[in-house]
């Protein structure tokens, strides 16, 4: 009769919070923060105090009180449920370029890398060339002739920031292409698309999100500008940019609070995701020396 | 040397090709037909149609419209406003020196605040090191119109430091400037936060050098080293990042004109964006970006200059 | 007449991942004026470290005890402008990697010049011409055209003899040459130290040579002292230590070394790895490598003593001197 002794492994709960242990504390509160953002976004309805289109003209630019954490706008409405609603937008534009734009570049990469020789060093020219046109001038021109509106600008910033993943990816797919194993699985019969997809891409796509925390904080200025611009969300839809360009009479009749606070929102979000990326450039570093 | 400056000159060529083509072609990748795009959804006249029909050459092959496209362009013609009739080139003429003051008045600040900062921090270390870090850090991340914003409100509103809107332009250099302060100090914010950070970075790495420790060793003062050893090394990483940045600044003039209601290029694209008037966004978007690639060719070109690894001569 | 360079007793501890670790034990050492002597030792042996030492380029956070004394002054009494003069004048450092340790952005004039027109005053074209005459002391004829070069246009070679030709535009009565020909081909070693030898006769430098070549110490030095786990072993004459080392891991080295006309198989290699002077515990560094060794080598550290006119550090020394060079095994080729 045998007796087995079975050691148990310490649990999942375990191996998270020695995880985040591990994290120094300035890591720690900015992961937080984009945890809690995405939160907001989430569950706005249950969280905005007030319907956030609301207007109530006998209320125009309140300060901070109860009913109103953060003050009222220049037609009454609560900027607190403004803020909160405008996450889901804020957030989610700059998240589809960023997906987007990592599938098309890694997608690109693959291909190009794949490939080799003459065509590889065209298509990279060509993906140099596409870096030199800046990405906002890109959107706006997109606006320009597309219409306003989401739409145009997250296609336009797509396809700009696309370039920019397809370099990166590039170098490691290259360098994976070269390994061993790759060379087994065309032996094995594996076609270039099937080697790409099962194989190659997992191994690349740590590189590309270690890259999109500092892409994402771009993008997400980008569209706020493009917002501010009003060549973006419309009216009376809230998103952080919109609401700082909508804020501005406020401003110059010295109520800045709805603009002011909008701004804060950009300005928090975008430090947070930097030091996200520097923190995952940092663990990187160190781990390949 | 030669080579090299060649075959800069030719990719920043093959670059305005391809934006001068992306510029063009966006008349037709548009929803409609062309002479509704271009007229914006107005009724035109039929001579109005004729003559965009010409203008535009609309009866002939692709190939045939850019090239007739881009030679105008080349002569300094970008055609005629739909909106106001004047020559477009007269609408960029008109508000191009804005601009241009904004942009060199930015990079100035750049250069000299956030260069500064960055030498600071990393020679002095400690405290006012980290002190820097956590500032710039902050700066970073303000995108222009926020401290549009914020400055607005505190200097113009509330302190009346500065004037709001305009660019003072016609009433001399000096109220030009006053006027452009704030506007320069939004547009440069951000980038004076990246450039103190590289900077500092760069300068802390060079003076880790051997040949650091072994200049002070041989007696050499310790400005000498700080200037000749340090500094000049660490200007290269130094100037891509400020070349990186002052580009940007040309995009984002189009936002900080906006927000301070200044009278330059990027307040005129966007106006012509709401109004559907495709000659003039062609127009503009063209040169924002042709000054962009310039810049940053020129900035690619410096490098040579600095370090002479780069210079690929034939060794002895 | 007292020596040039006295170093009595240095020890060096650096901070590596938050604790301070003992690079050095006590290291004692002479160079008198006009002579040159060997510091032979593995890495970790802690030979660079006392390179290091000499020249005034420690390591940020290292720590040091025991002394150093130039020409009878204590380094550690020197006020600011004297240790500057003696940096400046007194000693020089031939480093391993001569592309580090010159400004690539620079010309290599502008490195030899530098110093002569900045700290000693000269002209412009005073320090040229006296560049250009030392460039011909160290075998590079074409000085004018050398001078207007960057360091990357020229090959590792010539770049250690323009490191040379800085020494001795210093005036340095000490060069200190740490594995200066580690990184070069067997041609160019034998050239550049045909050239550092040469010019350390003629002109009565004393030199101090770190290397990890037996071989080569023995062609160039006076004396030889073997280094491991951060001391002193073994110092003799260069060629009593040939014929005749005293210390059993000196034994093992020359052993080891693989020879043109005899096949030697199995290769005796010294079993186990080199410590560094962290790694080891009480009693002989060497213990438990040595062949030589009793209960009492594991239990006392052993002090560097005389027998004959060697300084050797083992409690078994009479047995190992006795013990002849093993040759069986081996046959002429």
């Amino acid at each position: 009769m045998t007796t087995t002794l079975t050691l148990p492994g310490p649990s999942w709960t375990r191996r998270l919070s020695h995880r985040v242990a591990r994290l120094g504390g300035s890591m720690l509160a900015a992961s937080g923060f984009l945890v809690f953002l995405a939160l907001v976004a989430l569950f706005a309805p249950l969280l905005a105090p007030h319907d956030p289109n609301e207007t109530d003209l006998s209320a125009v630019f309140e300060g901070v009180s109860t009913s109103h954490p953060m003050g009222t706008d220049e037609l009454g409405r609560d900027t607190a449920s403004r803020i909160i609603w405008a996450t889901r937008v804020s957030l989610a534009a700059p998240l589809l370029v960023i997906v987007f734009a990592t599938l098309i570049g890694m997608a690109i990469a693959l291909f190009t890398a794949w490939r080799g020789g003459r065509f590889d060093s065209v298509c990279t020219g060509a993906l140099d060339i596409m870096l030199g046109f800046p990405g906002i001038l890109l959107a706006i021109l997109a606006v320009a002739f597309f219409g306003v509106g989401l739409a145009a600008p997250v296609i336009a910033l797509t396809i700009a920031y696309s370039p920019y993943y397809a370099r990166l990816t590039r170098t490691v797919a290259k360098r994976e292409i070269a390994q061993s194993y790759v060379a087994a699985l065309t032996q094995l019969g594996y076609g270039g698309v099937r080697a790409s997809l099962l194989h190659i891409a997992p191994n690349i796509l740590p590189f590309a999100i270690a890259q999109s925390a500092v892409l994402f904080a771009y993008a997400t200025v980008d569209l706020a500008a493009i917002s501010f611009l009003g060549l973006g969300v419309q009216p009376p839809t809230a998103d952080w940019g919109s609401m700082v360009a909508v804020g501005q009479s406020g401003v110059l009749q010295g109520y800045p609070l709805p603009a002011i606070c909008a701004g804060v929102m950009i300005v928090l979000t975008v430090m947070a995701l930097n030091v996200v990326g520097e923190g995952i450039a940092d663990r990187a570093t160190r781990r390949t020396r | 040397m030669i080579r090299y400056l060649l075959g800069r000159l030719g990719r920043l060529i093959a670059v305005l090709l391809f934006a001068s083509a992306l510029v063009f072609s966006a008349v037709y990748l548009a929803p409609g037909s062309p002479i509704g795009v271009l007229s914006g959804g107005r009724t035109l006249t039929p001579e109005q149609v004729q003559q965009l029909t010409e203008q535009y050459h609309l009866d002939d092959p692709l190939p045939v419209r850019y090239w007739a496209w881009l030679s105008g362009v080349l002569h300094g013609d970008f055609g005629q406003s739909v909106i106001s009739r004047e020559s477009v080139s007269t609408l960029i003429a008109d508000r191009a020196g804005t601009t241009f003051l904004l942009v060199l008045y930015a990079t100035v600040m750049i250069v000299v605040i956030g260069l500064s900062l960055g030498v600071f921090a990393a020679l002095k270390g400690g405290k006012s090191d980290t002190a820097v870090v956590m500032g710039t850090g902050a700066m970073a991340a303000v995108p222009s119109f926020v401290a549009a914003t914020v400055l607005v409100s505190l200097f113009a509103v509330r302190l009346a430091w500065f004037p709001v809107f305009g660019d003072g332009a016609g009433a001399g250099i000096v109220s030009q400037l006053w006027h452009l302060t704030l506007p320069a100090v939004a547009l440069a914010l951000a980038a004076m936060g990246v450039s103190a950070r590289v900077t500092r970075t760069s300068v802390q790495q060079e003076q880790d050098n051997e040949f650091v420790h072994i200049a002070r060793n041989r007696g050499l003062p310790s400005a000498l080293v700080l200037r000749r050893h340090i500094l000049r090394n660490a200007l290269i990483p130094v100037t891509t990042a400020v070349g990186i940045t002052v580009a940007g600044l040309i995009a984002g003039t189009v936002v900080v004109e906006q927000a301070f209601a200044l009278n330059g290029l990027g307040t005129l694209l966007i106006q012509s964006v709401q109004a559907h008037d495709f000659a003039a966004v062609q127009a503009v978007t063209l040169i924002l970006v042709t000054s962009f690639v310039v810049v940053n060719t020129l900035v690619d070109m410096t490098h040579p200059l600095l370090d002479p690894r780069l210079q690929r001569w034939q060794s002895a | 007449m007292s020596p040039m360079l006295e170093i009595r007793r240095l020890g060096v501890t650096l901070r590596v991942d938050g604790v301070q670790r003992t690079i050095l034990r006590s290291v004692s050492l002479d160079i008198g004026a006009g002579e040159s002597v060997g510091l032979v030792g593995e890495s970790g042996s802690g030979k660079s470290m006392t390179a290091r030492a000499v020249t005034s380029m420690l390591p940020k956070g290292a720590q040091t005890s025991g002394e150093i004394r130039f020409e009878g002054t204590q380094l550690a009494t020197m006020d600011r402008a004297a240790l500057a003069e003696h940096r400046r004048t007194a000693v020089s450092l031939i480093p391993q990697d001569p592309r580090a340790a010159i400004n690539p952005v620079h010309t290599i004039g502008d490195f030899l010049t530098e110093p002569l027109r900045v700290v000693h005053g000269l002209t412009a074209d005073e320090a040229v011409r006296r560049a250009v005459s030392s460039l011909k002391d160290v075998g590079i004829e074409d000085g004018p055209r050398r001078l207007e070069q960057y360091p990357h246009e020229l090959s590792g070679g010539l770049l250690q003899r323009v490191m040379i030709c800085a020494a001795l535009l210093s005036g340095s009565r000490l060069i200190v040459a740490d594995e200066p020909t580690t990184a070069l081909d067997v041609t160019t070693q034998s050239e550049v130290m045909a050239i550092l030898s040469e010019l350390q006769i003629s002109r009565q430098l004393s030199l101090l040579f770190i290397t990890h070549d037996l071989e080569l110490a023995a062609a160039v030095c006076d004396r030889i002292a073997v280094m491991y786990a951060g001391e002193i072993v073994e110092m003799q004459a260069a060629r009593s230590l040939e014929d005749a080392p005293l210390h059993p891991y000196t034994r093992g080295l020359f052993l080891a070394r693989p020879s043109i006309d005899m096949a030697v198989y199995p290769l005796p290699a010294i079993p186990g790895r080199a410590l560094s002077a962290y790694d080891t515990a009480t009693g002989c560094a060497f213990a438990d490598r040595c062949s030589f060794a009793q209960a009492e080598c594991m239990r006392d550290h052993p002090p560097l003593q005389m027998h004959s006119d060697a300084l050797v550090r083992c409690l078994r020394v009479d047995a190992v001197a006795a013990a002849s060079i093993p040759s069986g095994g081996g046959h002429d080729v």
